[in-house]
């Protein structure tokens, strides 16, 4: 039998909702963790438990309350067609929302845990030089957490490559809108085209390793990544 | 990195515009791999873009409830088109095929000669779809219900019939409640054996189509409805395991 031609239309989708996704958090995430670690302890652990959720909750349960708010009759699909005139279920819109939620945790945790390792006295001493609370945030704040924030944008896209049920849920199965790849070697399963299953999964499985050898090399390599200036 | 942003804002913008003009099918898991090669004719003589997506019946109709962007719904019944018909997601609904039930098992030789046989294998499993989202599933349920003696057996419920055949095709141990077109279009190491269950009750699914209100290709939509009913494509899926909408008698 001939092998099958790769469908490439799934992982492209993948990737692209991957980028778009972390992209996205971490636009989100850099000043939102920074505001969360400013915050008095009382009011930081209820926020930091409701971030972490996506992580221990089923994909089941992420995606059942997504169809229910992205939905026609929930409050954000009808808000956003008022506004676009477009359906948020079974969109890839729908999905990049699903998946922000999906892997929120894995990119606010690393940058979280990179301000909060930042020390007080760099940042006392560029405010006694006279710069400006933006001023620290961009001078001093990023570019010490610059490790944590490659973590997250790492873990975010790798984390959303692999995303199954949620997508299961909002997306629906549609060609190169919420066939995800994921979503393809399922099908490609109970179809039994196993061979196609095979290259799909096979080339999953490389991309993630390549991912996960890339993460453990900046966080091994302590204060040693000067090229990446 | 701005860049990198803007890039794939375009990607996704553009990749929506590409998609735009594509016939999208919500497919029924048994009629799948028939529409596939249908659908190469159809795209040769209409030259028309399309995608398919499978599924059980009754998840396609939650779907198409919820807003998915379906032009064309291919169920395994009439209840599900029927039921869009009044609710107003759809125009039209008509009959496309029938589909026939068949207890599948992967061994080539099997001794079941009709659904009683099973008895004599105590705790056989049986893979049946989902009967509350898949009509072959709710069929099975009733000749199994029926027929066998409650304690006998073990339940495998797959999501759809392609998962209940991809379910058997594991073990040899397992008998699948399929439609006759899926074995048709086995790859040739899964042939197996299956028995008709004609005599054992209602095995009789006649299936309906629906045209899916959207705002754009109706002219694709009613392309694709005379080709479907068209007497070429009828007589082609009668090769593909079904029986002719047009056939007079029901055997």
């Amino acid at each position: 039998m001939p092998a099958p031609a790769i469908d490439w239309e799934s992982l492209i989708l993948s990737i692209k909702l991957a980028s778009i996704s972390s992209a996205l958090l971490l636009i989100i995430c850099i000043p939102g963790a920074w505001f969360i670690q400013a915050l008095p302890r009382k009011a930081k652990a209820p926020i930091e438990a409701i971030s972490t959720l996506p992580m221990v909750l089923p994909p089941t349960v992420l995606g059942f309350y997504l169809l229910v708010f992205l939905g026609p009759h929930g409050w954000i699909g009808q808000f956003w067609q008022n506004f676009s005139d477009t359906k948020l279920v079974f969109s890839f819109s729908g999905l990049v929302i699903g998946s922000m939620v999906y892997s929120l945790p894995f990119v606010l945790q690393p940058i979280l845990n990179a301000y909060n390792n930042i020390s007080p006295a760099a940042i006392q001493l560029a405010s006694s030089l006279g710069a400006s609370p933006l001023d620290r945030f961009f001078t001093v704040i990023i570019p010490h957490s610059k490790r944590g924030i490659i973590s997250a944008a790492v873990l975010g896209f790798a984390h959303t490559l692999g995303e199954f049920g949620v997508v299961l849920l909002i997306g629906g199965n549609i060609s190169g809108e919420t066939r995800v790849v994921s979503i393809a070697i399922y099908d490609h399963v109970e179809a039994l085209e196993y061979s196609s299953a095979h290259q799909l999964s096979g080339i999953l499985l490389l991309i993630s390793f390549i991912i996960l050898i890339i993460l453990s090399f900046f966080n091994s390599k302590k204060g040693g990544y000067s090229w990446l200036r | 990195m701005k860049r990198l942003l803007l890039f794939l804002i375009l990607q996704v913008g553009l990749g929506d515009i590409a998609r735009a003009n594509c016939l999208r099918i919500a497919s029924s898991a048994n009629f799948t791999s028939s529409l596939k090669i249908i659908l190469q004719d159809f795209k040769e003589i209409h030259n028309v873009c399309t995608s398919i997506s499978s599924s059980s019946s009754g998840k396609l109709y939650h779907q198409i409830q919820n807003s998915a962007p379906f032009h064309i719904f291919l169920s395994a019944n009439k209840e599900y088109p029927a039921k869009l018909l009044e609710q107003g997601y759809t125009t039209d609904i008509f009959p496309y095929a029938k589909g026939e039930l068949i207890l599948w098992n992967r061994s080539s030789k099997s001794n079941i000669q009709q659904i009683k046989d099973l008895e004599k294998m105590p705790g056989i499993k049986l893979a049946i779809a989902n009967p509350r989202t898949a009509p072959y599933g709710t069929a099975a349920i009733e000749i199994i219900k029926a027929k066998l003696t409650r304690d006998r057996y073990q339940i495998l419920k797959g999501e759809n019939v392609g998962q209940a055949l991809q379910y058997a095709t594991a073990d040899q141990d397992i008998f699948a409640f399929i439609s006759k077109s899926q074995v048709l279009s086995l790859p040739s190491n899964f042939k197996g054996t299956f028995i008709n269950l004609g005599k054992e009750g209602n095995n009789n699914l006649t299936q309906y189509a629906a045209i899916i209100r959207q705002k754009n290709m109706s002219h694709e939509q009613g392309l694709f409805k005379s080709f479907l009913l068209s007497k070429k494509v009828q007589e082609k899926l009668q090769s593909l395991g079904y029986r002719s909408i047009y056939a007079s008698s029901s055997h």
